[in-house]
C-alpha cells in the first residue's frame, strides 16, 4: 500500500495538474496505510450524522449503508484529468459509505458525514470513500467535514462521488479545516442527470496540505451546477482547488464562483475548466475567481480554461487577484475605523458572499 | 478677544507620485465659519481635501497644518476622525457586503468611544439614525443595502451628507459634492449641511462652480490658482467668478 502512495506521488510529477502543489514531501513521511479491515457492524444512529475515523466507519445514519466498493474508471477517464490518487484510493478503501435519498422525498435534515484522521505516534495514511444519491425528485443536502488532530502525521484520500438522479437537488459542503500535521486529497465527482442540481460549497480554513477536485458532468438535458468556493488560510498553509465541468447534453447551464483569502505565507491554486462537448448547444456556463494576497509572502496561482466543441454556448470566465482596494480602506478609516477593523471589515465583506450562500437547515 | 481658530493651514507644499500639486498654500478657519475653496480644474482642490483627509498616497513636503492646536499632519486617517474631521467624498466608494447601517453604527460607535463616550444603544442609535435621515430625505431602505452599491451618484452625495450628520464632526470638508448632483438633489444635500451649522463647527466647501454657494452660503470664498490661494473674499467673490471666470485672476496671481 506503501509503495501505491509513492507511485501516486511520482506520478505527480511533470503532471501538468499537480503543476503547482507539489507533494513530493509526503514520500518524507513515511505514512503507512492503515490495515484492511472488514467493516463492522455499525448501527444505524438516529441521528443524521456518520463517522469515519481513520478509514473505519464508526457510526451511520438513517438511509447510509456500507458496500463494496465499485470502482467506475470510466468517469474519471473521460474528465481527461485522471489523478493518481484516484487509483490509490480504488485500491485502498474497499469499502463506500453509500447515501441514498430515495426518490420524490426531502431529507430535511443536513447529512453530516465527519471524517477524522488522527495517530498517536506512527504517521498513516486512510482513504475513504462516499457516495450519495439522490433518487428521481429526491432533495438531500450533505456536509462533508474533515478534520484532524493526534501527534503524528495523518494524510486522508477520499473520493466522493455525488449522484443527481433526474429532477432532484443535492446540495453539498465540504469543509477542511486541518491542523499542521494533517494534510487531505479529496476527488469528488458529480454526475447529474436531466433537470438535476448540483450544488457545492468548498471551504478551507485551514491545513498544509488539502488539494480538492471536483469533477462535474452535466450528462442530460437540464441539469445545472453551481461550484462555490472559499479558502481563507494563512501559516504557511495550502489550498489547491482544481475544477473541471463538463458540458455533455444541451441546456445545461454551471456557475462557477471560487473566492480565497490569503494571509501570511499561504498559497492558493485555482484551476477551473469548462468543457462543452459537441452535442452540448444552449450551454451557459461561467466561472470566476477572486483572490485577495493579505500577507507579504502569500501566493495564488490561477487558471481559468475553457475548451468549446459546441457553437451556440455562452461561457465566460475570470480571474482576478490583488490586494484590498486602498480606496476602500481610506475610506472606511476616514470614518473613524482603524486599520485593521478596516480591513478585516472588508475581508468579512469578502467572504460574507461564499458564507451568505450557504443552506441552512430548516 | 482672540477668536482660537480651528484650522491653521501654513505654507502647505504637497504633492502625488513626485508631482508637487500645493505650492505653498495658506489658510485659516475659525469656528462657526464656511469656508468655499474655488478655482479651476488642477488648482488643487481636491489634493487640500486629500491632505486634510489623510490621505496616505500624497505626500507633504513643506509646511504645517494645525486643527485645534494639534499638527494634524502627523495624525493618522481615523484618529483625524476621532478629531472631528469629516470628509466628503467626491466619488464614495461601493463597499458591497457591508450594510450601511451597520457601517454607520461602527463609525459613530469608535469615534465616541474614542472621545471617552459610552457607545450608543441600539435603541439611541435607531431614534438618532431616523431623524437624521429626514435632514436629507433618506430613504430608510438605503440603511440595509450594502455601502453605496449600486447607489445614483445622488444617492451617494446624500449618504455622504447623511454620514456627516451622524458624526457631527468639528470640521467638514465637502469635496465638489455637487458635481454630478440635478438640482434638487443639490437642495437637499444643502439643507442637510445647513442644519448642521453651528458656533462651534466649520464647514469648508471645495467647489468649481458658484451654483452649490446659492444654498450653501459662505462666509469667505478663497480662489486656489496652481496651488495656492490667489484671492480671498466674501460671498460676492463667488459670483464675481461666475460672471468673469477664472482667468483675469489668473494674470494677478502671476503678478502677486
Amino acid at each position: 500500500m506503501t509503495n501505491l502512495l509513492e507511485q501516486a506521488v511520482q506520478d505527480t510529477v511533470r503532471n501538468e495538474e499537480w503543476k503547482y502543489t507539489n507533494v513530493l514531501h509526503l514520500l518524507k513521511n513515511n505514512y503507512s496505510a492503515i490495515p484492511r479491515t472488514e467493516p463492522a457492524s455499525v448501527p444505524a444512529a438516529e441521528a443524521d450524522t456518520i463517522v469515519v475515523e481513520n478509514g473505519v466507519v464508526t457510526r451511520l445514519c438513517d438511509g447510509a449503508t456500507v458496500e463494496p466498493t465499485i470502482t467506475r474508471h470510466d468517469a474519471v477517464r473521460s474528465t481527461a484529468t485522471a489523478s493518481p490518487f484516484y487509483t490509490l484510493n480504488a485500491s485502498a478503501a474497499l469499502y463506500t459509505v453509500q447515501v441514498v435519498v430515495p426518490a420524490n422525498t426531502r431529507r430535511t435534515r443536513h447529512v453530516t458525514v465527519k471524517i477524522v484522521s488522527t495517530s498517536a505516534n506512527a504517521n498513516q495514511f486512510d482513504a475513504v470513500r462516499l457516495r450519495i444519491v439522490t433518487m428521481p425528485g429526491a432533495e438531500a443536502v450533505v456536509h462533508e467535514v474533515h478534520e484532524g488532530g493526534g501527534a503524528a502525521q495523518t494524510l486522508n484520500i477520499t473520493v466522493t462521488e455525488l449522484v443527481a438522479h433526474a429532477g432532484s437537488v443535492l446540495e453539498y459542503v465540504k469543509k477542511t479545516q486541518l491542523p499542521d500535521n494533517a494534510r487531505h486529497i479529496g476527488i469528488t465527482l458529480a454526475s447529474v442527470k436531466a433537470n438535476a442540481r448540483v450544488t457545492t460549497h468548498t471551504l478551507c480554513t485551514g491545513g498544509p496540505l488539502v488539494r480538492n477536485d471536483l469533477y462535474v458532468r452535466l450528462e442530460e438535458p437540464g441539469a445545472e451546477a453551481y461550484l462555490n468556493g472559499l479558502s481563507v488560510i494563512g501559516g504557511h498553509d495550502h489550498a489547491d482547488n482544481h475544477t473541471a465541468v463538463d458540458h455533455l447534453a444541451p441546456h445545461c447551464h454551471s456557475d462557477q464562483l471560487y473566492k480565497g483569502i490569503y494571509h501570511d505565507a499561504s498559497v492558493g491554486v485555482f484551476s477551473g475548466r469548462i468543457f462543452v462537448r459537441p452535442d452540448a448547444q444552449k450551454t451557459t456556463a461561467y466561472q470566476s475567481n477572486r483572490s485577495l494576497l493579505i500577507g507579504d509572502r502569500a501566493k495564488v496561482n490561477s487558471k481559468p480554461q475553457l475548451e468549446i466543441w459546441a457553437d451556440d454556448v455562452k461561457c465566460s470566465h475570470g480571474a482576478t487577484t490583488g490586494q484590498l482596494d486602498a480606496e476602500a480602506l481610506f475610506y472606511l478609516r476616514s470614518r473613524g475605523l482603524s486599520l485593521r477593523q478596516a480591513t478585516d471589515l472588508l475581508l468579512d465583506a469578502f467572504a460574507a458572499e461564499m458564507y451568505n450562500r450557504l443552506p441552512s437547515e430548516q | 478677544m482672540i477668536m482660537s481658530e480651528l484650522l491653521t493651514i501654513t505654507n502647505l507644499h504637497a504633492g502625488i507620485e513626485g508631482r508637487e500639486i500645493l505650492k505653498g498654500l495658506s489658510l485659516r478657519v475659525n469656528p462657526g465659519e464656511v469656508h468655499a475653496i474655488m478655482g479651476p480644474n488642477g488648482s488643487g482642490k481636491s489634493t487640500l481635501a486629500s491632505v486634510l483627509a489623510g490621505r496616505t498616497d500624497y505626500t507633504v513636503t513643506e509646511g504645517s497644518v494645525l486643527f485645534q492646536g494639534r499638527d494634524l499632519l502627523e495624525m493618522a486617517p481615523e484618529d483625524r476622525a476621532h478629531a472631528g474631521i469629516f470628509l466628503a467624498f467626491q466619488y464614495p466608494v461601493e463597499i458591497p457586503g457591508v450594510s450601511t447601517a451597520n457601517f454607520i453604527r461602527t463609525c459613530v460607535n469608535e469615534v465616541r468611544t474614542a472621545n471617552g463616550k459610552e457607545p450608543l444603544d441600539p435603541a439611541a442609535f435607531l431614534k438618532l439614525m431616523k431623524e437624521r435621515m429626514k435632514l436629507v430625505e433618506m430613504d430608510p431602505s438605503f440603511l440595509q443595502r450594502s455601502l453605496n452599491e449600486g447607489f445614483s451618484g445622488g444617492e451617494k452625495k446624500r449618504n455622504e451628507v447623511f454620514q456627516m450628520a451622524m458624526l457631527e464632526p468639528v470640521l467638514s470638508i465637502l469635496d465638489e459634492t455637487d458635481s454630478g448632483l440635478d438640482i434638487d438633489a443639490l437642495r437637499i444635500v444643502a439643507s442637510g449641511v445647513n442644519a448642521l451649522r453651528q458656533a462651534d463647527r466649520a464647514t469648508v466647501v471645495i467647489t468649481h462652480y458658484q451654483r452649490l454657494l446659492n444654498y450653501i452660503v459662505p462666509d469667505v470664498v478663497h480662489v486656489l490658482m496652481d496651488g495656492r490661494v490667489v484671492r480671498t473674499g466674501g460671498k460676492e467673490l463667488a459670483m464675481e467668478l461666475e460672471e468673469k471666470g477664472y482667468d483675469w485672476l489668473r494674470k494677478d496671481g502671476v503678478e502677486a
